[in-house]
Formats: structure tokens, C-alpha cells, sequence
């Protein structure tokens, strides 16, 4: 009986340490402990994405392979041109930070797409509408629309920070997104990797379990790359509870401007 | 549901009990920077910001002369992770700050640690 009771403590502390977690305005993201606490669980519900994410530390700053330059496909004669205007913050581009010019962290541009998956992809949440899957990123609380419903991507479109995506299950547990038509104001990471108006870009989200999706980023830019390259190689999200509030984290362009003009245009040596 | 309940409690345990301090992802590497060095003086603004927030205090010399240094930590999110929060700091409070200067000379630099008049240490 004795056993039973504190059985049933345990568990009920157990629901209020949840509750109380799950109910925590402007949860910020796991640490790595937490993170490398979640296993995938269960077997993965089908065609379904839905709840909140968490993409961790590696989310947040780009594998070591990858801003290494490593996994980057090589330049054309055009990358060369465009990556020698950029003065990243990160990877073998960098540049002293009195001399960057990251159009997100120096200008408060938008991220753009993929560049927001590629850098500081921070806890999304992932919705299903009966003819689109909604992302919704806890970075500069913006959103994309992949569209399920069968239409085809634009031929010749206008371009967005964000492009135009379409959405398809490949199976039960793999989700399949294509985007064209990404204006060349962004990169493609922190690292200055630039990008043309052609680029191509396939998501691959692969649940794997209840509480894990590993997600596959390809570029695919011949203007700028001579072969596709994969900039996110089955990198995990991790699951938070559905009710989990998000931190606001948003680069604003007078906060970034004034990192600049305060800190990093006094750093610059003679 | 009772896995999925242990997992959520090794989250909210963990929140609890404290997060581990990550790495800036905007590291020093390319912040010109010089050794370290220990600076002591009186909050006149903590700016909360992205991509990085912001102390500034006053810092007397041993001539008297005071000067502003305005030194940067990581972005909210990554701070918020190791326990820093928009009220960590108020105008008034007497800290002590090991900081990165810049090479230029300027008083700006990176902070690696603030600790408060009670000893608590922030990194």
C-alpha cells in the first residue's frame, strides 16, 4: 500500500512538473542534456508532422561539416564573384567583425528561406490545414505556407524572402517540400554562402519516431554551385509539448544597427 | 503516454534544476580582440537585445577619470538558457565584469563573466 502511494506521488509530481513546464511562457529551447534526453519513442504517426519542435544546438548554429565548407558543393565562376562580396560572421569567409555585412545580423534583413533552416532554426511549430502545412519559426517570428494542394510551383516568379513552396507525402512518415523563387538579397547560411534567383531547394522531413523528425536540406543552384549540395544532413528535431510558449527572439533592425554602431564598428584596428 | 509524461518531466527537471551554458554562437573568433581583463564599476544600462545584448557601466580609474564601457553577451534566447534574464541587471548595481577588450582600444569588449556584489556569477 505504502509502495503505491508514493508510486502515485511520484507520478503526480511527475504531471505537475509537465504542466508547469508546459505551461512556462517564452520557453527559450533545450540545452544539449535535455535534448540529447529525448529518444525517438514510439512508432511515428502517419503523415504527420504536427506539434512543437526543437532543432538544438545544432539547429541554432549549422553542423561543424557545414561551416567548415566542408559539404559545400564548389563555386562557379559566378559563386566566386558573389561569395567574395560577403562578409560573414561565421565559417572559412569570415570576416573581423567591424567589417561584416550579414544581411540578417548587420541589417536586420529577414532570414529568408533556407537560410532559415540553415541558421539559428530555433523551436518551430508545425501545423496541418486541410490544404497546407504551416511552419511557424520561433526566429523572428515568421512563417512559411507549404502548399498540399496539389498545385504546381510558379514557372517565373517574382522573388520572396521566403519563395514558394509546395508540400507532398512521399510515404507515411516522409514529407517532401520544393521551393523555387528565393530572392538573392539573402544567403543561404551565416556563412556568406550566396545564392541565385534559380535555386532549387528540397526539405526532407523523415519522422522517425513519436518525439523525433530528421530533416534533409538540399541546394540545388547551378548558377552559383557546380553540383546540389545538402546543407542540413538528417538533422533532428526534437519534440516539446504541444502547449510549449515559444521565446519571441527577433532581429530587429535597430537592435542589430546598434550592435553595430555601439560595439562592432569600434572594434576595427588600424 | 506515461513515456511521453517522463520525458516532459526530464525536460521540466532539467529547467528546473538549471541549464548547462552553451557556447555563443557568435563566438570571439573574429572579435578583435586581446587577453582578458577584469573591470569593475556601476550599471548605467543593460539592453536586452538581438544578436547580442548589451552592458553598459561606468568604470573609475585610479585617476579618477570615469568611462563608459559598453560590453556584448550573447543573443536573448541563448542567454535566457543560462539563467540571464531583461531584469539581471539595474541601473545603480555595482558589478565586476571579465571582459575581452577590443584591440582597438575603444572600451568595448566581449564579457565572459559578470558577477554580482553577492558573489553570483553569470556566464
Amino acid at each position: 500500500m505504502r509502495t503505491r502511494v508514493m508510486a502515485l506521488a511520484v507520478a503526480a509530481a511527475t504531471l505537475c512538473a509537465s504542466e508547469a513546464m508546459a505551461q512556462t511562457w517564452s520557453f527559450p529551447g533545450l540545452g544539449n542534456a535535455e535534448f540529447n534526453a529525448i529518444t525517438p519513442g514510439g512508432p511515428p504517426p502517419r503523415r504527420d508532422l504536427t506539434g512543437a519542435w526543437d532543432p538544438g544546438q545544432a539547429g541554432i548554429a549549422g553542423g561543424e561539416n557545414y561551416f567548415s565548407g566542408r559539404s559545400v558543393a564548389p563555386f562557379t565562376a559566378r559563386g566566386k564573384e558573389m561569395v567574395s562580396r560577403n562578409q560573414p560572421g561565421h565559417g572559412p569567409y569570415s570576416a573581423k567583425v567591424s567589417e561584416g555585412n550579414d544581411p540578417l545580423t548587420t541589417r536586420g534583413d529577414p532570414s529568408g528561406f533556407p537560410r532559415i533552416v540553415n541558421y539559428e532554426f530555433r523551436p518551430i511549430r508545425i501545423v496541418h490545414t486541410p490544404n497546407a502545412v504551416l511552419m511557424l519559426y520561433s526566429f523572428n517570428q515568421t512563417w512559411r505556407i507549404i502548399w498540399t494542394d496539389g498545385r504546381k510551383l510558379p514557372e517565373d516568379p517574382d522573388p520572396r524572402w521566403f519563395g514558394y513552396s509546395v508540400g507532398r507525402w512521399e510515404n507515411d512518415t516522409t514529407f517532401i517540400v520544393d521551393t523555387v523563387g528565393m530572392t538573392d538579397r539573402t544567403w543561404v547560411d551565416s556563412g556568406g554562402f550566396p545564392h541565385s534567383e534559380g535555386m532549387k531547394v528540397q526539405e526532407r522531413y523523415q519522422r522517425t519516431g513519436v518525439n523525433v523528425i530528421e530533416l534533409t536540406v538540399t541546394i540545388d543552384d547551378p548558377e552559383i554551385y557546380t553540383k546540389p549540395w545538402i546543407s542540413r544532413d538528417r538533422l533532428p528535431l526534437k519534440r516539446l509539448p504541444d502547449n510549449t510558449d515559444f521565446l519571441e527572439q527577433v532581429y530587429a533592425a535597430s537592435e542589430v544597427t546598434g550592435y553595430k554602431e555601439d560595439i562592432a564598428s569600434k572594434t576595427k584596428t588600424q | 503516454m506515461s513515456k511521453r509524461i517522463l520525458v516532459f518531466a526530464a525536460i521540466a527537471a532539467a529547467v528546473l534544476l538549471g541549464r548547462a551554458p552553451v557556447l555563443a554562437h557568435h563566438g570571439a573568433a573574429t572579435f578583435d580582440t586581446e587577453g582578458e581583463i577584469t573591470i569593475k564599476g556601476t550599471v548605467t544600462e543593460w539592453v536586452w537585445s538581438n544578436p547580442h545584448s548589451i552592458l553598459r557601466l561606468e568604470v573609475k580609474a585610479a585617476d579618477g577619470t570615469v568611462k563608459t564601457w559598453s560590453v556584448a553577451t550573447a543573443n536573448i534566447a541563448d542567454l535566457s538558457k543560462r539563467g540571464w534574464s531583461r531584469r539581471l541587471f539595474k541601473p545603480g548595481d555595482e558589478v565586476t565584469v571579465l571582459i575581452q577588450p577590443a584591440k582597438s582600444g575603444e572600451p568595448v569588449g566581449m564579457i565572459r563573466t559578470v558577477t554580482l556584489p553577492g558573489g553570483q556569477k553569470y556566464q
